[in-house]
């Protein structure tokens, strides 16, 4: 079976039109590679749904169909594409793996919660933190690379008792890379990343955190290069730990906003 | 309009996923690490020059433009790393290095029973450029004689430029008033020139503070600021 025919096929009229505009800039036949062998399925096999029957409740959009093989072919295109990459010469055979080692050991959440627990244990440094955030985490022992790819201007927005920041980015997914590493999937979701604009303390709630109307939110959206992150308030009960006990309770999703720690 | 631009406030999305992993398949990690190498050999860097073969521009902005090109039903109906595929895997085939037939059938390949060994080889000044860019950014802060229209407490207006295929201006805040919060000290650059969209070249930029109030008026949260780091482009006097 040739995928070009069957995704041709089963494409809707509003479908192409879009393809040939988007063409050049992003390549929708390898974006619908997915949707390309959806007509494996008997029941999506081309022709076999017309235009008043997928109007019907009952017969939902093609365009929201997946296939059942969604995953292993994304997975191979995505093998091919590295592999083509590396016998032409773009990358190497280890640039990914570098790349992902990377982040395990020099740019994570493991940077983040040593800034963070040296906050809760220094006030000076908290304050600094706050105004001048480069600069106070320059003073850190930390990896290289703290002023590095998509942290090169950070700032931390500081809670208080009657103040709770939540950093978010409603056009992509900026995120403090050196102090923080990759963002998990939530933060990049629509869903998130439309809601917590308009309705932060609600969207806070369904994340298990619970911030009394007496508290002010400030929401920070990251539109330009500046890339954010939060400084959660020490929690009780931790009197006397140390700083690499208290860093070991600072969670992403606490820096970002979204759990008290 | 484009519904990508206007995510922010977006009404009737239901329950947030709290998936808290970076990568929910294993193939994610391969398309992300990807990116990183392309803009790590992206060709504007000063970084020392190396054997890849890779000869062009590839930013974040080029991954945010395919995206927010995208129809806006695939946007929601594509998971966020299915978008980083689509797009990367058209970059390489619309500016020349590998061919669409190529990809397809070495795709095939890695589906069949007996799939290829995985590629190796390599000139390791590649994986050191990569490194480098990671340790070192992409600082986008310039300096000049510019001065920052605006100062901090001061009322400014959020245009309502042109829409264009790339914007680095959240659609909510447009025609709204906001008051400056921070004046960042320097002049930025934008990853590319959004043409009438204003950005590109190095300007001011501030984080302005807006009350959701006058966003969305009656429907939203009672004691709340929402702030956004803004160019100076976007903005202008409120008289």
């Amino acid at each position: 079976m040739s995928s070009e025919t069957t995704d041709r096929s089963a494409a809707s009229p509003q479908e192409l039109a879009s393809a040939q505009e988007n063409a050049l800039r992003f390549s929708r036949r390898n974006l619908l590679i997915a949707g390309a062998t959806a007509a494996a399925s008997p029941a999506f096999a081309p022709g076999s749904v017309t235009p008043a029957q997928a109007q019907a409740p009952a017969t939902p959009p093609q365009r929201f169909q997946y296939p059942p093989n969604r995953e292993a072919l994304s997975a191979a295109r995505a093998k091919a594409l590295e592999s083509l990459l590396i016998e032409k010469g773009v990358i190497t055979g280890q640039s990914v793996d570098s790349v992902l080692s990377f982040f395990e050991t020099q740019m994570g959440p493991f940077n983040g919660a040593k800034v963070v627990a040296r906050a809760w244990l220094d006030p000076a440094f908290k304050q600094r933190l706050g105004e001048d955030t480069p600069a106070a985490i320059a003073t850190l022992d930390l990896p290289k690379g703290m002023a590095g790819a998509e942290g090169e201007h950070m700032r931390a927005a500081v809670n208080s008792p009657t103040l709770h920041n939540l950093v978010i980015c409603t056009l992509c997914s900026c995120y403090p890379w050196p102090v923080l590493g990759l963002p998990p999937y939530w933060y990049k979701d629509p869903t998130f990343r439309s809601r917590a604009a308009r309705e932060p303390r609600v969207v806070l709630k369904e994340f298990g955190l619970d911030i009394p109307p007496s508290v002010e939110i400030k929401t920070w959206d990251s539109s330009a290069q500046i890339r954010w992150f939060v400084v959660p308030e020490r929690p009780p009960g931790t009197d006397g730990m140390s700083e690499s006990e208290l860093a070991k309770l600072v969670t992403p999703e606490g820096m970002m906003g979204v759990a008290m720690v | 309009m484009k519904l990508q631009h206007y995510l922010g406030g977006l009404e009737g999305l239901g329950p947030i996923d709290f998936e808290k992993r970076v990568f929910v398949q294993d193939w994610e990690k391969r398309i992300f690490g990807v990116h990183v190498a392309m803009m790590a050999l992206s060709t504007q860097l000063s970084l020392p020059a190396t054997p890849s073969k890779f000869k062009t521009v590839w930013t974040w902005a080029d991954l945010r433009k395919g995206a927010e090109s995208l129809n806006p039903f695939d946007y929601f109906k594509f998971r966020y790393y299915e978008k980083w595929l689509g797009g990367i895997s058209g970059y390489f085939v619309s500016n020349g290095y590998i061919t669409q037939e190529e990809l397809d059938a070495r795709t095939q390949q890695f589906l069949s029973a007996t799939p290829p060994a995985p590629a190796a080889g390599g000139d390791p000044a590649i994986d050191q450029r990569i490194n480098t860019y990671l340790v070192e950014g992409d600082s986008p802060k310039r300096s000049g004689a510019m001065t920052p229209k605006f100062a901090k407490g001061e009322k400014v207006y959020v245009k309502n430029v042109p829409s264009v295929e790339h914007t680095r201006l959240p659609g909510y805040l447009r025609d709204h008033v906001g008051i400056v919060d921070t004046v960042y000290p320097g002049l930025y650059t934008y990853l590319t020139n959004t043409g009438p969209d204003g950005v590109g070249d190095a300007m001011p930029v501030y984080c302005v503070k807006f009350d959701p109030q006058t966003i969305w008026k009656g429907n939203t949260d009672a004691k709340a600021e929402i702030y956004a780091d803004l160019y100076e482009a976007y903005l202008e006097k409120v008289n």
